[in-house]
């Protein structure tokens, strides 16, 4: 039906700028109403402001520059961790591994300081060499095994977080704790994870001195370099792509390989944040970062991932985390908190919005449908 | 009496008319072919037949008393099934045809809280009865052929008492003995006092089983032949005219069969180029394919397209035009024989390999293949050349805008600036911009599949002029295909026609071989053979 509308536009004069978006691409429901429009740019945003309105007013010790610190840092792993979703998201896919990959790189990287006692560097290389290695696996079975990202995902992701278990042989690894051979273990933190997780350069702490490294870095590949642009035209048409001479494979390889090695960061951060490798510390993060990759979409009405976008979704969720925390709130409502903001972000995006641009919004619903067969 | 008819129906998409009182009558007890090349509004029309679209004005009637379908059910409760081009839409494929036969009634909460197979069967075969077909019931869907599918599907609409049953391209992914069997079935029915429509391209196969044959072009019904008691054989020559409209266009002192109305637009879509202008062939064969397959297993072909010149490729649906330059550019995979660039063989392995040896593509289905939702005019400008548009893997945004810019004002795009996303353009300023890029870039040789689809008269013309400009003046080779031969010879120098796989004609274009590649297609196959003997002879 659709070339028969584009073939008989040919009745309408050149000259003449529809009135609606050309059918053949965008929503049907025609043109959206002003308030639906102000509401789907600038909601998310309002809402933000209001918030942080109201937890300065009602809870004094919200607004002090002590507790923007504490804000800031809280957000700074989810926010370096969905900077990776924000990569599969952008070429039409899906990283749930997130999470594992965490905990996994916060044991590997554990086990090399204190197991090994081989310093702070090599537990940094190992760290992100073993977050590589996810996205590696990731990139594997979603370009050459041609398994849907979703469910690829959803399988390193239990397998890492066993993975994850098996190395540490099921118990945190702690400086000083016992060895299988019965000796104490020899490493210690070492004063490099000891600054990530607690160091201060002119008051500012190391975790944010890295979230704001990494993700200008990241803002820049994705919107200003060739190869954000050729992952951003993955996911909009892949077909599209393909014909314009994009090496499709190679670059959702690239993508998964950005997802893995800045799970890699993030679980690096976290080992310096807790000085030890606690068992199943990534658990909490896929739905933290899924839900700030996702409320990027919402950030000013872009309907697409982004590199701001996703640090604004982190700040959003730390912020209403922190704010609630301040009324008392129990820690055991903090997911309910996440899913709330996650579908709040959602409608904004997609009931408001008419959907994100075609393409990506049909490939999310593919890939639950992927899922919820394969289930 | 068992008719189903559309009187004068005609159906508007917003300020777009795709069809334009359209009559036509099936009746009990007749096979009706409905032909039209795309686009010619064979698909809006079975959706107002079937329910699954309102007419904006005209009325169906049933048996001779006006009626109206709120939706599909509400047709098929009237007797009339549509059996669609896509089987699997319709079936389960891990159900076992038994419970696909009843996939309607679970719909109308018809089944029974416990499902027992006992109760499937036994329904199932109640539905079965009387209409002549026979199935292992609890055989999964999966382990059937399409044709075993597609009999399920026949067999469902005709229990479910359907009285009229339309086939959207039935016989598209079957066999030709498959074929044969369906066309027995359809004869069968057809004696049933069922009134059958099938909906196809492969005219052969109109010709062989239906009585009539009704030719849609542009939303109109231009013509209907009807076979005498399926004893005399149908003017092929004739319908292909109709489908292509060659006759109002080239041959317009000949007769005209109730297409009027037409002529005057196609009028003002000529004031192009004129025609006649063709260059001549320099003999520098830019891009050329020896012994390449259009079709899996079809003829080997030899083509040619040489500097300064372009060629056309024309032929119905399914004659192999897209496969060939999909495999001539690489992104198909070549079946067998060798492509040449500047007389060396190239094998290109993907659209990468084919720009960076300066052969541009413009895929057919502008939406699908070519447009970033959202993206701005700029973007789409650089998005195949992303490497000279950057620097240090960054891209340059100045020189995008700039060549965004210039591509806008050289080849009068209109309806928006280098920021305006694509999709706000009208379908022939999206078109321009998806294909001026790549002479904006000069490449040496583009590929155009169908650039003039869903592209209004005035960008046509300007694409037309455009064209000829980047072949004749900057000397670069251009093939494109177009199933309307009058856009072809409006464009190119140079037209060869496909028929199955297989060259049928050859020549220049000039207005006066309209008729002859009418004829070409209309032929049969010993024209395929004279023409082969000849070339090699």
């Amino acid at each position: 039906m659709s070339t028969q509308i584009a073939k008989s536009e040919a009745l309408l004069s050149s000259e003449e700028l529809k009135e609606s978006p050309s059918s053949t691409l965008a929503s049907r429901r025609g043109r959206r109403t002003a308030i639906q429009e102000l509401s789907l740019q600038y909601g998310l945003v309002t809402v933000f402001v209001i918030l942080v309105a109201v937890f300065w007013a009602t809870a004094p010790a919200f607004g002090t520059l002590s507790n923007l610190w504490v804000i800031l840092e809280s957000m700074s792993i989810v926010a370096v961790a969905a900077l990776g979703v924000a990569f599969s998201l952008a070429v039409g896919g899906w990283d749930l591994s997130i999470g594992s990959n965490i905990g996994f790189v916060v044991m590997v990287s554990a086990i090399v300081l204190i197991e090994f006692n081989w310093g702070g560097l090599l537990g940094i290389l190992a760290g992100l060499l073993a977050g590589l290695f996810i996205g590696a696996v990731n990139a594997l079975l979603i370009v050459k095994g041609r398994v849907p990202d979703m469910i690829a995902t959803l399988g390193t992701m239990f397998a890492f977080e066993g993975l994850a278990l098996v190395i540490a042989g099921g118990n945190n690894v702690a400086p000083g704790m016992t060895l299988s051979n019965g000796k104490t273990a020899p490493g210690k933190m070492g004063h490099l994870f000891n600054w990530i997780g607690n160091g201060k350069v002119a008051h500012i702490p190391g975790l944010v001195i890295i979230l704001v490294v990494v993700s200008v870095a990241i803002f820049v590949v994705l919107e200003r370099s060739r190869l954000g642009r050729a992952l951003y035209a993955i996911g909009l048409n892949s077909e599209a792509a393909r014909l314009a001479g994009i090496p499709v494979g190679r670059y959702r390889a690239i993508a998964y390989l950005f997802s893995g090695f800045l799970g890699g960061v993030a679980g690096i951060m976290l080992l310096g944040l807790l000085g030890n490798g606690q068992v199943n510390a990534g658990q909490p993060y896929l739905l933290e970062c899924v839900a700030a990759a996702l409320i990027a979409y919402a950030f000013f009405g872009m309907k697409r991932p982004s590199a701001h976008g996703t640090v604004f979704g982190a700040l959003f969720v730390a912020v209403v985390v922190n704010g609630l925390t301040m009324f008392n709130v129990p820690y055991y409502v903090e997911d309910t908190t996440y899913g709330l903001l996650l579908i709040f972000a959602l409608i904004l995006t997609f009931t408001v919005g008419g959907g994100t641009t075609a393409t990506n919004r049909k490939s999310i619903l593919k890939q639950l449908r992927k899922l919820h067969r394969s289930v | 009496m068992n008719t189903l008819a559309a009187l004068e129906i005609s159906k508007s998409y917003g300020p777009v008319e795709v069809l334009h009182g359209c009559s036509l009558e099936l009746q009990g007890g007749h096979i009706t072919g409905l032909v039209g090349s795309n686009g010619a509004g064979k698909s809006t029309l079975i959706k107002i037949l079937s329910g699954a679209e309102q007419p904006s004005s005209g009325r169906l009637m049933r048996n001779g008393e006006p009626v109206r379908f709120a939706d599909p059910r509400d047709a098929n409760r009237k007797g009339i099934a549509v059996v669609h081009q896509n089987i699997a839409m319709g079936l389960v494929p891990n159900w076992t045809i038994a419970e696909n036969l009843l996939l309607d009634l679970l719909g109308e909460k018809k089944w029974p809280l416990m499902l027992k197979r006992s109760w499937l069967e036994r329904s199932a075969a109640e539905l079965l009865e009387g209409t002549g077909f026979q199935f292992d019931l609890a055989k999964r869907i999966d382990e059937l052929s399409v044709a075993g599918k597609q009999e399920v599907l026949l067999a469902r609409a005709l229990g479910r008492q359907a009285e009229v049953l339309i086939l959207d391209e039935p016989t598209a992914s079957l066999s030709t003995r498959e074929v044969e069997v369906l066309f027995e079935r359809l004869r069968l029915l057809r004696s049933q006092g069922i009134a059958v429509m099938i909906v196809t391209h492969r005219l052969h196969e109109a010709a062989e089983v239906c009585d009539e044959i009704v030719v849609l072009r542009d939303g109109r019904v231009v013509d209907r032949l009807s076979s005498l008691g399926g004893n005399e054989s149908f003017d092929m020559t004739r319908v292909i005219n109709g489908m292509l409209g060659v006759q109002d266009y080239g041959l317009r002192d000949t007769a005209v069969n109730g297409n009027q109305g037409t002529a005057s637009a196609n009028s003002t879509a000529r004031e192009g180029p004129s025609i006649g202008t063709v260059a001549v062939r320099s003999g520098n064969k830019a891009l050329e394919v020896v012994d390449v397959s259009a079709l899996p297993g079809g003829p080997p072909i030899r083509l040619s397209v040489d500097y300064g010149e372009i060629l056309g490729l024309t032929g119905l649906v399914g004659s192999g035009k897209t496969e060939l330059i999909e495999q001539m550019v690489g992104v198909r995979p070549l079946g067998s024989g060798t492509v040449l660039r500047d007389g060396k063989p190239w094998r290109a392995k993907s659209m990468e390999d084919a720009i960076s040896k300066g052969v541009g593509f413009v895929p057919e289905d502008r939406a699908r293949q070519a447009l970033f939702p959202g993206w701005s005019v700029a973007h789409h400008r650089s998005i195949p050349f992303l490497e000279s548009f950057s620097r240090w893997g960054l891209v340059r945004s100045g020189s995008e805008e700039y060549a965004g810019n210039e591509l806008i004002s050289r080849f009068g795009i209109r309806g928006g600036s280098t920021v305006t996303p694509v999709n706000f353009l009208s379908g022939g300023n999206q078109q321009k911009v998806v294909v001026s890029r790549w002479l904006a870039q000069e490449c040496d040789v583009l590929v155009l599949d169908e650039p003039f689809i869903g592209v209004d008269i005035g960008a046509r013309t300007d694409l037309g002029r455009l064209l000829r400009d980047f072949a004749h003046v900057q000397h670069k080779a251009i093939l494109m295909t177009s199933s309307d031969p009058r856009e072809l010879v409006e464009v190119v120098d140079r037209i060869v026609v496909l028929k199955q796989g297989a060259i049928v004609w050859e020549g220049k274009a000039t207005e006066g071989v309209l008729e002859d590649i009418v004829a070409a297609i209309a032929g049969d196959q010993q024209g395929v053979q004279a023409i082969g003997a000849k070339r090699e002879g």
